[in-house]
């Protein structure tokens, strides 16, 4: 009878293949477990999947103000109401001594016509302005601000427009922009706290599951561990476990998105037509929506990460 | 292979598990320990398999001392043991061969090598072609075998066993101690722990008596009676 040496320290190469055969079994096994309750996979899936939905959406509506921002255009121009018993000769002279101005770099002089015009364009206006028994529309200036004019400059020309003579009313377009842009910036950054808000509780959901699912098979690991298994063998399903969820949810993420998008399509349809074309609205790309499933893997990685780490500190043999 | 020396075992509380027991175990032998519960042979295997750590004294194992071997080790150590225990501790809701086949797994044994592998085991032990069951349609003797399959798998240099035969009857305690028979043919050193005397002495193999954690006796094969 011979006796059996015991074995040797593998190789590196044998401990690389070693280690990726163990990875493939890991990943399978963490599938199977998932699979083999559905309907917990499903819920704790559907809860993350909503949740990391939430920032896409809002970060899809927010695209879409910054689309209806841009087709507005710069719009640091004033619009100037003349009263209506201004006649032409008066809005031009008026026109013309603004041009003069050195804080003004163009004026454009809109008759009633054209502006009667305009709106009969405009979606659910033609009737109305045929009902129109005459026009009461007053002549308007369009002043464009010295190019790269700052907003105290606009503001000192929007109140010297406002006093000059003939002038009903003076309209300052870049009052009205400055406020979207900061309506913007906002939703910007409520979105960015949601997105961080709600992938913390995507990590939670997910490291409470696997929480629960170590505690489940404390006597699984307790095998393992006696028959030779090292910590990041025993760590590694539930870390794939973690991906996977992440994986599903991030698809299910993208689904629910792309079917707003789907939903909405038609009334943006009408609100573009409404803008005559100058308004491009769309969806999220697709560099987004991958780059959010791929966050939504990493955040049920590292929900899984937290969970096992503390939750095997207690179960080691 | 196994070599105690003076080795103690304080539990936290007090109560000494083992008090300066020293004995060898050459590579390829089989080896009983025996005593009343709580002699300290449970105490005994799991000093073996690092589960606890001595109070006092030295343990070496294929040579190296396990006052050595840093935590990190410790799976490395545990992998080139096969285990077997009282209650089997299967993994219910896995197949018998996914039982069986854990230890490759860990091992990082490619799939198919695995399976071939997990086969032989499964035939040692005579339960070949039951490697899809589960565990809980097999009787207590079956479910043993399994742990012994799982246990040889990895064709480890040594086996310990904890009253492998705890929870059986004489008749299949005896097969399974000849499964660990014909496992010693094959150069693989064995060490069980049993309070089955009767079954010791038919089996004729040396053993170690265990008493309040001292080493009483120490019964070469060929004076046990």
């Amino acid at each position: 009878m011979s006796t059996r040496a015991p074995a040797a320290r593998p190789l590196r190469h044998t401990r690389l293949a070693m280690w990726r055969h163990q990875h493939a079994w890991c990943l399978l096994d963490s599938l199977r477990q998932l699979l083999r309750r559905p309907l917990s996979s499903g819920l704790t899936i559907a809860v993350m999947g909503i949740a990391l939905s939430l920032p896409l959406a809002f970060y899809l509506l927010l695209v879409n103000v910054q689309h209806f921002a841009a087709a507005l255009g710069d719009a640091q121009s004033v619009n100037v109401f003349l009263e209506p018993s201004v006649d032409a000769a008066g809005a031009k002279a008026l026109a013309r001594q603004l041009r003069g101005r050195s804080d003004v770099g163009a004026v454009t002089l809109r008759s009633p016509r054209q502006g009667l015009a305009e709106m009969a364009a405009l979606q659910g206006f033609g009737a109305a302005v045929k009902a129109l028994p005459d026009n009461p529309l007053p002549f308007v200036l369009l002043v464009e601000p010295r190019a790269g004019a700052q907003r105290a400059a606009v503001a000192a020309l929007v109140t010297a427009l406002r006093a000059a003579p003939g002038v009903d009313l003076v309209q300052d377009n870049g009052e009205w922009r400055m406020r979207l842009d900061a309506l913007i910036a906002l939703g910007r950054r409520a979105t960015a706290l949601l997105a961080v808000l709600l992938g913390a509780a995507a990590v939670l959901v997910v490291g409470n599951t696997i929480r629960l699912d170590v505690r489940a098979r404390a006597g699984e690991i307790a095998v393992q561990q006696l028959i030779g298994a090292s910590a990041a063998f025993v760590r590694r399903p539930y870390l794939y476990e973690g991906a996977w969820y992440g994986l599903a949810a991030g698809l299910l993420a993208v689904l629910l998105v792309l079917l707003l998008e789907a939903v909405l399509v038609a009334p943006v349809r009408d609100l573009v037509a409404s803008y005559a074309g100058r308004l491009r609205l769309g969806g999220l790309d697709w560099a987004t929506l991958g780059g959010g499933w791929a966050v939504a893997v990493g955040l049920g990685w590292l929900g899984a990460r937290i969970a096992s780490a503390h939750q095997l500190a207690r179960t080691r043999a | 292979m196994i070599c105690f020396n003076s080795v103690s075992k304080r539990y936290p509380g007090g109560r000494d598990a083992l008090v300066e027991v020293s004995f060898r175990v050459a590579a390829g032998e089989m080896l009983f320990v025996t005593g009343h519960s709580g002699a300290g042979k449970t105490t005994l295997l799991k000093l073996i398999a690092l589960i606890e750590r001595p109070s006092h004294g030295s343990i070496e194992v294929h040579g190296q001392p396990l006052a050595r071997v840093r935590r990190r080790d410790v799976p490395r150590l545990r992998r080139g043991i096969g285990m077997v225990f009282q209650d089997h501790r299967l993994l219910m809701e896995r197949s018998v061969a996914d039982n069986v086949a854990l230890p490759l797994v860990i091992g990082g044994i490619p799939a198919a090598e695995r399976g071939q592998r997990v086969a032989n085991a499964l035939e040692k032990v005579g339960l070949a072609g039951r490697g899809k069951d589960a565990p809980a349609a097999l009787s207590t003797g079956e479910q043993q075998r399994v742990g012994i399959a799982r246990a040889i798998v990895g064709r480890p240099a040594l086996v310990i066993a904890d009253e492998p035969t705890g929870n059986l009857d004489p008749q299949l305690s005896e097969e399974i101690m000849r499964l660990f028979v014909a496992l010693r043919q094959t150069g693989t050193t064995i060490l069980i722990a049993s309070h089955d005397l009767p079954l010791l002495k038919r089996m004729k193999q040396r053993v170690v008596v265990l008493d309040h954690g001292h080493l009483i006796d120490d019964v070469p094969a060929r004076e046990v009676a």
